[in-house]
């Protein structure tokens, strides 16, 4: 029973949506008979459905479809009657509510086995099950089933037809992005986007469609093409087999799409991938990528391929991230059960992005389950969650919310009562929510909305909070067959504050902020078998507070000051085009061009010498409201090609170049919640950069591994440094206190990837260099005479492994292995006596390092049990974080104070294994 | 494996997080830790020339002329002691300095100056090779009179805070630096009147009550650097600047202090530089500090170009004010219950040689019976960390 059962739901679901294809849905009548003779199924259905009030689902086996059938019925005796019929060729006929399936062999039983779904099915969630086997009288020519697209009366003229459709997950409804939809000869593959949404161009006649997506069973196709249609694709989850590899959809997208450097992660391995706290976080596996660093495990920031953290575009839904942690660094703020996945671009950046110079990560939430209520809720150490999603109207409309929150003021209680902790508190949350409705079948609406906040307050004296807000709504349109068209709009809020009244006369507040409203629209034109065009215009209004100062309490005889406020809209008109040229060859070609204005009103002064000091001022400007304070515009190129040697063989190039218009400065290594964005002006230029990669790609051992070598260099202009009394904070003229710097950077990335199977996992090793140098031709440098000098997150070498061992269906040991070399550091080089004490004088920038970074974290994951009879479902994660121990040091100090020798001094953050727990129940 | 630096004194925000983070994680699973560091490679220098010295208007310019030295050394300051020092006005009028020593420090000394404050002034400081450093002129900056120094007690820690009020005018520098040099007495836990001669081994009463051990004198003087600005102030006024915090058991404040402020004001170059040295010496390591860079100062060589010269040159003159702490009205000292006696009598026969070699003075001598009460030299004598000197301002009227 149970091979008959993976034999069915194992296979596409198809549901086409053409009315006329769907089962009748008449009304059961009060009484009738029904008498034929010697009639194909077919008809034998269309007289069932038509009196019986039963709606019939058959499916033949290859060859039976000449077979003629009789039945002479009444409702007494229908089922009893259909069973007999159909028996004498070998079929046998199943019953649920009111429908009837014919198939060959047992029949399908009504309920499922114990054990195989999360949940046990009614009748109108086996729906998609009944749609799936529904047939029309296609003859079969083979041993899978022909799936007739277009009216075969009126075939179509052309050699091209469009079949269009959403791909998504039997279990939920929810649409499945990045699955690839091929044809191998000839060779065209579409690739659904973020809606599920998948669009081809076929031959018409028989064509073979391969289906693949991550972590689902991949399937074949059969296809009678007469003309344009909609095939609507369910796929079931994969359950692993434990034997046996797959073809995965990854490996595909690498070797038959141009695009580079583009890392997919799903929500479910970032679960597998143990962490500090057993709290899935979002964040913590972009570091795992290859090619991405970060200067120490609790700094909220990331570098890709040598880019600043800056300059990495955080998506949430479309709304920018300007701060996408908690705790100062140590958790994502993203609330994993309502991740769907993540997605970095660090090459090829699609034309459609832009505004930031190195990396573009898109994390998306999910859709919500669109067939019923379900939720989930998690306890950890730090925080609670909950979430719950769900439809609103069935088929139409769905929703997804989700809360965090954190009670980790009782860490503070245990401190010691000298600490001066003691009454701290700290204390963040996060509120997620998703909603979509289908308009209709060609319109849909979504709406995102998400809140993070945190708090700290120090013993009553400082207390500091941050917080993001975004809201987002998009429209999502089929303009035709072959164009179709998102717009997408929202607000989007970042903004610190900090409160010190330590000394009431010094007691201040201040606050910063930065808020931006965009728009983006985004077509996407099917042209031609060999060319798909997107097109787009994105334009983002920026304001930034940069800083009001305001006395605390009555005595504080702080200056209120406020720092004008920052405007500016960036606006850029794109178009791409992917062009198949042929079957090795294909090309995606890309133009974006921007425009950026600073506005006014505002006052800036104009300098004689790039060093910008205050005697250097040749004349003062003001702006008016309204009025510009400068524009830059500029084009930027993105290109790639694939050529494929031979199947399992692809080389790919890219060429990218990027402008970005809001610059972060910070005088600290990692991320801090007092660092303060600034938009380009008058004195301000763009940061630019450019990026050369090459890369080849392998799939060796019958597919079964994917191995894969890019290479890039990259050079960056404009970054903003500072000097070494910088004040970054409450500064009106910070144009005088950073310096431009130029950066390059190159490496190597291998990898070997082994997608599925019961071990599966990846090992990378990179080799890559970032340096900076203070740009300019002057006399006196500020920076390390103006020479290069290794960035802060310079790490050459780098080697990472994650893995996962599948025991059986439930059990499953993860593990994580994370070398590097240790980041270049400052460190003090002599001492001298000055001013009553021993001082210190430090060498070059970033001269020295610290000791290569080495962790592994292990971690047993118990998946839910599959009873069906159990209301909710338990995840259990047991892990080490740090099993070896290791003190990797995160930063280092010199104490001047204990006697004359002066001593250096590390700081390990997590210096010693951390056992977890997690525990998450779903319902 | 645990270590936690706190610091009672206020802290930036910055490293307040930085700390917090590892104390919530230590907290939670003991597992931030501090371990030594010892970075391989490094080119210590030890060899780049420091000068130290603000030419002071209205009293005693004090330069100092020294070596850096590398991490390892454990040695002394390495002083130039035969250099040429003076101070240079902007029409050529110069003032020479002598060397001295003062407190164990090699100094060039010039006695208290009258300079014309309208002029700018420059240090120049010639080495026997012959290289000649030089600042660059300054004007004088002209220091307001300091308001007040106080004090305030926080019994929850418990420590004392000293602190410091002063204004200056719309006009005025914006920028403050401080110094302060300290003297304070203390007594010995016991006050004895009897002195043991081992060369007799014999013990006696004390001939003249100035040959006490219990009153001491001790001084020293400011390490920290301590800077303010009032940029960010609605008026040019510092209040309570903290200087100093002393806990339960810092004997400073033991019985009575004295603080001789000096206060004196910077052009936003120097205060940059000296703000700069503070925040690299003793705010770094944290996870969100700053990332340590140096500023050049204000000397140059006229022989070699690109030598490295530490030091920044301020002209200004100076304000002091005097304060007096007692130990009783402070409140927050707690004396130490660690001297246990040794009594030797008939019933309980010792050797006064064998005690005193043991590291322990008389504190009584009563008869008859012969008795003697012995207690640890330092419970006795407090010439074993301070000096009989007491200072001519002294309001006491101990000896």
């Amino acid at each position: 029973m149970k091979s008959k059962l993976y034999l069915l739901i194992g296979t596409i679901l198809l549901v086409f949506n053409s009315g006329a294809l769907r089962g009748s849905q008449a009304q059961q009548q009060e009484r009738f008979s029904i008498y034929v003779k010697s009639v194909k199924m077919d008809s034998l259905r269309k007289a069932v459905n038509a009196k019986s009030g039963y709606t019939l689902y058959y499916s033949l086996d290859k060859g039976d479809d000449s077979l003629k059938f009789s039945l002479n019925c009444n409702e007494g005796n229908i089922v009893e009657k259909i069973k007999e019929s159909v028996s004498v060729h070998g079929y046998s006929l199943s019953v649920l509510d009111n429908s009837l399936f014919v198939l060959k062999g047992v029949g399908i039983v009504s309920y499922l086995p114990e054990g195989y779904f999360q949940e046990k099915r009614d009748a109108k969630a086996l729906e998609d099950y009944l749609k799936a086997i529904s047939q029309d009288e296609t003859t079969a020519k083979s041993e899978n089933k022909i799936y007739k697209i277009g009216d075969p009366n009126m075939p179509k003229q052309g050699n091209r037809m469009i079949i269009t459709g959403y791909i998504r997950r039997l279990e939920t409804g929810e649409p499945l992005p990045g699955v690839s939809v091929m044809m191998e000869k000839p060779h065209i593959v579409a690739t659904t986007d973020n809606f599920g949404f998948y669009r081809i161009l076929v031959p018409p006649g028989n064509v073979d469609l391969t289906i693949k997506g991550y972590g689902l069973e991949d399937s074949k196709l059969m296809l009678d093409i007469y003309g344009d249609g909609v095939l609507d694709i369910v796929m079931k989850e994969k359950v692993y087999p434990l034997k046996g590899i797959v073809l995965t959809a990854e490996s595909t997208q690498k070797m038959r799409s141009a695009q580079m450097g583009l890392e997919r992660v799903r929500i479910d391995r970032i679960k597998h991938v143990p962490s500090a706290f057993g709290e899935a976080d979002v964040m913590k596996v972009v570091l795992i990528l290859p090619g991405v660093k970060s200067v120490g495990e609790a700094s909220g920031g990331f570098n890709v391929r040598g880019g600043a953290t800056d300059q990495n575009l955080i998506l949430f839904n479309d709304g920018t991230i300007y701060n996408p942690t908690h705790l100062f660094g140590l958790f994502s703020a993203f609330n994993p059960d309502l991740v769907s996945d993540i997605e970095l671009y660090k090459s090829t950046i699609p034309a459609r992005f832009g505004g930031r110079i190195s990396s573009v990560l898109e994390i998306n939430s999910r859709n919500g389950n669109s067939n019923k209520i379900t939720g989930s809720a998690g306890l950890g150490l730090l925080t609670s969650k909950f979430h719950v999603e769900g439809p609103i109207i069935k088929g139409r409309t769905n929703f997804i919310a989700g809360v965090r929150t954190t009670y980790s003021n009782w860490i503070l209680r245990l401190l010691p009562e000298n600490s001066g902790y003691k009454n701290g508190s700290a204390s963040f949350n996060d509120f997620t929510f998703g909603m979509n409705h289908k308009v209709n079948d060609k319109n849909s609406l979504y709406i995102y909305g998400y809140y993070s906040g945190d708090g700290f307050k120090f013993n009553s004296d400082t207390s500091y909070s941050y917080s993001s807000l975004n809201t987002s709504m998009k429209w999502r349109s089929e303009l035709s067959a072959k164009h179709n068209f998102t717009f997408s709009g929202g607000f989007d809020e970042y903004k610190y504050k900090t409160q010190d009244s330590g000394n009431p006369a010094e007691a201040y507040t201040m606050t910063f902020n930065i808020r931006q409203i965009f728009a983006k629209a985004n077509f996407n034109w099917l042209l031609n078998d060999k060319h798909t065009i997107n097109y787009g215009l994105n334009s983002t209004y920026y304001m930034i507070d940069p800083g009001t100062l305001e006395p605390y309490g009555s005595e504080s005889i702080m200056n209120r000051r406020s720092l004008d406020r920052e405007k500016g809209v960036e606006s850029a008109i794109y178009v791409s085009d992917s062009w198949a040229i042929n079957d090795k060859l294909s090309v995606d070609m890309g133009l974006r061009y921007g425009l950026y204005s600073a506005l006014g009103p505002a006052t800036y002064y104009k300098y004689s010498s790039s060093e910008r000091n205050e005697g250097d001022i040749t004349d003062t400007v003001n702006v008016a409201s309204g009025g510009v304070v400068k524009t830059y515009h500029y084009p930027e190129l993105r290109v790639s090609a694939r050529y494929s040697i031979n199947p399992n063989l692809t080389v790919k190039a890219g060429f990218n170049s990027m402008r970005q218009n809001i610059h972060m400065l910070s005088n600290t290594a990692s991320v801090a919640p007092t660092d303060t964005w600034k938009l380009s002006d008058a004195n301000i230029r763009p940061q630019n950069g450019w990026q050369a990669a090459f890369g080849i790609y392998n799939n060796a051992m019958g597919n079964k591994v994917e191995l894969s070598l890019e290479a890039y260099y990259k050079a960056m202009n404009n970054y903003l440094d500072y000097k070494s009394s910088a004040i970054l904070n409450m500064n009106e003229n910070i144009e005088r206190d950073v310096l431009e710097t130029e950066g390059k950077a190159y490496g190597v990335e291998l990898m070997a990837k082994k997608p599925l199977g019961k071990m599966n996992g990846w090992v990378s090793y990179t080799y890559s260099r970032t340096f900076l140098r203070e740009s300019g031709n002057k006399e006196k440098y500020n920076i390390n005479d103006g020479d290069w000098y290794p960035a802060s997150y310079d790490k050459p070498h780098d080697f990472k492994v994650i893995a996962n061992y599948k025991f059986t269906q439930r059990y499953s040991f993860s593990m994580n292995i994370d070398y590097s070399t240790g980041r270049p550091v400052t460190i003090p080089i002599s001492r001298y006596y000055y001013g009553g004490g021993y001082r210190l004088y430090y060498s070059d920038r970033n001269a020295y390092r610290i000791p290569d970074y080495f962790r592994l974290d292990v971690a047993i994951n118990i998946e839910p049990s599959h009873y069906l009879k159990y209301w909710t479902y338990h995840t259990i994660t047991f892990g080490v974080y740090n099993l070896t121990g290791r003190k990797n040091a995160y930063s280092v100090y010199y104490d001047t104070n204990s006697g004359t020798a002066i001593k250096g001094y590390m700081l390990s953050i997590f210096g010693a294994p951390i056992p977890y727990v997690n525990y998450n129940i779903k319902f | 494996m645990l270590t936690i630096i706190l610091n009672s004194n206020k802290m930036n925000m910055k490293k307040r997080i930085s700390l917090l983070l590892p104390l919530i994680f230590a907290t939670l699973f003991v597992v931030s830790c501090i371990t030594p560091f010892e970075p391989k490679g490094v080119d210590s220098i030890d060899n780049m020339l420091v000068i130290e010295g603000d030419i002071i208007a209205n009293d005693t310019t004090i330069v100092t002329v020294s070596y850096s030295q590398s991490l390892s050394n454990t040695k002394t300051i390495s002083y130039v002691t035969n250099a040429t020092v003076w101070v240079e006005s902007e029409t050529g009028t110069k003032y020479t300095a002598t060397s001295a020593t003062s407190n164990g420090h090699r100094i060039y000394r010039i006695n208290t100056l009258a300079l014309d404050i309208a002029k700018k002034y420059k240090l120049c400081v010639t080495l026997s090779n012959g290289n000649r450093i030089e600042s660059d002129l300054m004007s004088v900056q002209i220091t307001p009179p300091i308001d007040s120094v106080g004090y305030k007690v926080n019994m929850d820690v418990p420590n004392v805070t000293f602190y410091v009020n002063t204004h200056g005018t719309e006009s005025s520098s914006k920028y403050y630096k401080w110094r302060y040099n300290e003297d304070w007495e203390f007594h010995s836990k016991f006050l004895s009147n009897v002195y043991y001669d081992r060369l007799t081994n014999n013990y006696d009463y004390l001939a003249n009550w100035s040959d006490n051990r219990y009153y001491c004198w001790n001084k020293a003087s400011s390490t920290k650097i301590i800077v303010a600005s009032t940029e960010n102030f609605a008026e040019n006024r510092i209040h309570q600047k903290e200087l100093v915090s002393m806990g339960h058991d810092d004997i400073r404040i033991s019985y009575v202090y004295s603080m001789e402020l000096i206060q004196q004001s910077l052009t936003k170059e120097g205060y940059q530089y000296w703000e700069n040295i503070r925040k690299i010496s003793d705010d770094i390591g944290g996870i969100f500090a700053p990332q340590p860079s140096e500023i050049k100062g204000n000397l140059k060589s006229i022989n070699t170009e690109d030598q490295t010269i530490i030091g920044y040159i301020s002209a200004s003159t100076v304000n002091k004010k005097r304060i007096f702490a007692y130990a009783q009205l402070i409140g927050v000292y707690d004396v130490p219950q660690t001297c246990e006696t040794v009594v030797i009598n008939p019933d309980n026969p010792g050797n006064p040689k064998n005690l005193w070699d043991d590291g322990y003075d008389i504190v009584s001598w009563s008869f008859p019976p012969d008795e003697t009460i012995w207690a640890p030299v330092a419970c006795v004598d407090c010439r074993k960390t301070g000096t009989k000197k007491k200072p001519s301002f002294w309001p006491t009227s101990d000896i």
